[in-house]
């Protein structure tokens, strides 16, 4: 290959992984709107752990029990015209640290029964919060009667600086929409009105609604999410029936406890198939499918949470990491730090050959920033780690194949020819790592849950990555090292004979 | 090149690992029957107390004047807390302190009662009863995060037992076998190290121990490689099978090393993002599951495994040679 062509792809190549790389790196204002656009760049959009955003924190609090603030604040009021309800507020409520419980709640086991159900009632929601595939989340009983929530708020670093608050907005929605619906207590039942108290159910009181539906999922295709509810035989039959039924300007609604869902049935029209679809945002969906499918299986909490009478809404709270508030910057400067030794050390240990390998290395990182930006997977230091082990991968893999074809050059070979022995005799033992790994990464993708599941999706693409630039790394070194004289010098390998040009 | 004779070792790592996970067997037991826990659940799995401070910007115009009326109380009361965490409601903000069960509940209502104390003293000329507030609380952790152990636990197994089939057809009945003891072994001794330090058993250390099988898979495949290529080759035709594993270990030593150091380097570094929680227990556990993560990588599948592969290469030779001898006869 000439000196021109090999000049051309060798420029070509370094401009698309700089203009890749300042998209994926550098944030800043769009020209021309006087700072009021801004464009964020790939890594401060993807979402992050809560170890470097946070958590999005609740107490919720069971009927019967209330806050010590709540409390106080009936308590304390001087306000002469609730003096009824500070005697009435003193007289039912009885302290057990920061909480107070209702004393008909506590009745003659002292709480002990009370407790329990709380127990179980945290037990489901720590199971149903499990199917939403957060990487790590906690659920804690508070002094005995209450239970916490922590989610993470898989803020980017751009919502979390406050530089996308409109993200930031949307998650800590999504959350207190997860928190309301996942702590859903009481059975499922169809009725025919949008309020609880104004309704009648359509399901005699002899049939149970439960055995009507097999399972609830989460749906998606081209774009769009949607809840999918799949009816049993019995359930398509009698369902259908009760649809049929009823008025064509009339609606039936699904209800969990004395909670409207919002999905409609339309009543006076028969069903199709034994797949119902509810079309909505992707979040919601799967707060649905995973409460509708809990209490289908049995899981039902005892308690209502946060009763709106006692004036204990579910307060979100969006803490601080407890790594410190910069954790996401120190995890960047991390990064950094590993990509730019594997550089240092190719080039000291390679030399030209090196700067072949600092070309394949800054491909991977670019790419791996870009896949995980568009895939939209929440990167922890566990799923950081993934990436990393992929980019040791192609530098091992690189590494092997240099000191094979080092080999081959130290029996007399050109670097021509050991080029392609060496590839060749490595040719096998270097798709068996790939393979085990594709395998192993798939493995932990679909059978993992949570952050598992993201090590593996990461790690996927990293090791398919690393082949493709594997083979990349030795396209790049015949043409950089195309117009060098001396091909030795170059990879800094020693001359055994004379190079035939 | 280094010059390794591994295979006439193998009784030696054979009982050097052993030891380790029969020691963390023994304190795992001890833990499980005084505390009810074989590991050191952390994190997520964790139950701890907290002290949670609510203050209003109207009382309180910075969070540091919280942040120091807290820090005294805790010094007189002779406390630390494993965390802070600071959260912002709409009229103020939200500190969480946490701290470890085995703190004393009295020190902690001591604290808090003197965190109330003194607020009320700085804002008694705006109100009679502050709306800031110090609580108490016992946090305890339920059950329900056991399903990510639980799958967890499976996609390993399965991980394994596929690495174990493609190494069976790849490098036969003997590769496979080395391969498969590495693969456990690396486990127990993982496990074995977690319960030996009682290093907090999280989340992100069930991905150390998937991440040790992979690490574990890299490096075996390569050493199985060099082996296969070692023994095909003409010059090494009047070599036993120990000695051409311990070639083999010897040409593969530097990379390996290298890789493993690399990732050992790396997750210590992301685990030393740990300081900002200003917890020495938590970055010393961080740094300590990271390091230990590729430790035994390392040590499994570059010095235990080639140690035993020629055990069971004789092996399964002796047992082919024993038909044919039959047949001969």
């Amino acid at each position: 290959m000439g000196k021109v062509k090999s000049a051309i792809i060798t420029a070509l190549l370094i401009a698309a992984i700089l203009v890749l790389a300042l998209f994926a790196t550098i944030s800043c204002g769009v020209p021309g709107s006087n700072g009021v656009k801004r464009y964020n760049s790939f890594m401060s959009m993807i979402p992050l752990g809560g170890e470097f955003t946070g958590e999005a924190t609740a107490i919720i609090y069971p009927e019967g029990v209330i806050s010590d603030s709540d409390y106080n604040y009936v308590v304390n009021d001087v306000d002469e015209n609730n003096d009824e309800k500070r005697e009435e507020y003193r007289e039912k409520y009885a302290s057990n640290g920061s909480l107070w419980i209702d004393k008909d709640k506590l009745g003659e086991d002292e709480g002990k029964g009370f407790a329990e159900s709380v127990r179980c009632d945290a037990e489901i929601i720590s199971d149903r919060l499990s199917q939403k595939g957060y990487s790590n989340y906690s659920v804690t009983i508070v002094d005995d009667y209450a239970i916490r929530l922590s989610i993470p708020t898989s803020f980017s670093y751009a919502a979390y600086k406050g530089y996308d608050s409109a993200a930031r907005s949307e998650a800590l929605t999504n959350i207190s929409h997860t928190i309301t619906y996942l702590t859903l207590a009481g059975g499922l039942s169809l009725r025919d009105a949008t309020t609880y108290d104004d309704s009648d159910s359509l399901i005699s009181i002899n049939e149970d609604i439960n055995t009507y539906i097999k399972s609830a999922v989460p749906f998606s295709r081209g774009g769009t999410d949607a809840l999918r509810i799949n009816l049993t035989d019995e359930g398509f039959e009698k369902l259908n029936k009760v649809l049929v039924s009823g008025s064509s300007d009339s609606s039936a609604y699904l209800y969990i406890g004395e909670t409207n869902l919002q999905l409609t049935f339309t009543m006076g029209t028969g069903l199709s198939e034994k797949s119902l679809y509810f079309q909505g945002n992707k979040s919601y969906s799967q707060d649905f499918a995973i409460a509708i499918d809990s209490v289908v299986k049995g899981a039902r909490l005892t308690n209502v949470f946060n009763n709106q009478e006692e004036s204990t809404s579910i307060s979100l709270i969006a803490v601080t990491p407890e790594l410190g508030e910069n954790a996401s910057l120190w995890l960047m400067l991390v990064i950094g730090i590993v990509v730019l030794s594997t550089l240092l050390f190719s080039v000291i240990k390679y030399r030209g050959l090196g700067f072949v390998n600092c070309l394949m290395i800054l491909s991977y990182s670019v790419a791996m920033v870009t896949a995980i930006f568009l895939i939209g997977i929440q990167v922890t230091v566990a799923v950081a780690l993934s990436a990393v082990l992929g980019l040791a991968l192609l530098c091992l893999t690189n590494a092997i194949s240099f000191e094979m074809v080092r080999k081959e050059t130290s029996i007399g070979r050109t670097i021509g020819a050991s080029v392609k022995t060496g590839y060749k005799k490595m040719l096998f033992g270097v798709m068996d790592v790939h393979v085990i790994l594709i395998i192993a990464a798939a493995i932990m993708a679909l059978v993992g849950v949570g952050e598992l599941a993201a090590c593996g999706v990461v790690l996927f693409i990293g090791v398919i990555a690393s082949y493709i630039l594997y083979w990349f790394t030795r396209f790049m070194w015949y043409v950089v090292s195309s117009p060098v004289r001396d091909k030795f010098k170059f990879c800094g390998f020693k001359s055994e004979v004379e190079e035939d040009d | 090149m280094t010059d390794f004779k591994l295979s006439s070792k193998m009784r030696l790592f054979a009982i050097i690992s052993l030891a380790i996970i029969t020691i963390g067997l023994v304190m795992g037991t001890v833990f499980h029957f005084s505390s009810d826990k074989f590991f050191n659940y952390g994190g997520e799995y964790k139950s701890y107390k907290s002290i949670t401070v609510n203050f209003v910007y109207t009382e309180f115009g910075k969070k540091e004047e919280i942040e120091e009326i807290c820090d005294k109380a805790f010094d007189d009361a002779g406390i630390s807390c494993l965390s802070e965490q600071v959260g912002t409601t709409g009229i103020g903000n939200n500190i969480i302190y946490k701290f470890s069960t085995a703190v004393d509940n009295d020190a902690l209502i001591a604290a808090v009662s003197a965190i109330n104390t003194k607020i009320a003293e700085m804002t008694s000329q705006f109100n009679d009863i502050p709306q800031s507030r110090a609580n108490f609380h016992n946090e305890t952790a339920v059950k329900g995060g056991e399903k990510t152990l639980i799958m967890a636990a499976i996609t390993l197994s399965v991980i394994i037992v596929v690495n174990a089939i493609y190494v069976l057809i790849r490098y036969k009945l003997s590769a496979m076998c080395a391969a498969l003891i590495a693969q456990l072994h690396n486990f127990a001794l993982f496990a074995a190290v977690l319960a030996l330090c009682r290093i907090p058993v999280t989340s992100a250390v069930l991905v150390y121990a998937v991440l040790i099988a992979l690490t574990t898979a890299v490096c075996v495949t390569y050493t199985l490689d060099r082996i296969n290529k070692n023994r095909k080759d003409s010059d090494n035709s009047k070599l036993s099978a120990a000695e051409i594993t311990d070639l083999s270990v010897s040409q593969t030593f530097k990379l390996n090393f290298v890789f493993c150091v690399f990732l050992a380097l790396a997750a210590v570094l992301m685990s030393l993002l740990a300081i900002g929680s200003m917890s020495f227990i938590v970055v010393l556990s961080s740094v300590l599951c990271a390091f230990a993560a590729f430790v035994v990588s390392f040590y499994g599948s570059v010095i235990f495994a080639p140690s035993v592969y020629p055990y069971f290469k004789n092996v399964f030779v002796k047992r082919t040679e024993k038909p044919l001898n039959k047949k001969n006869k």
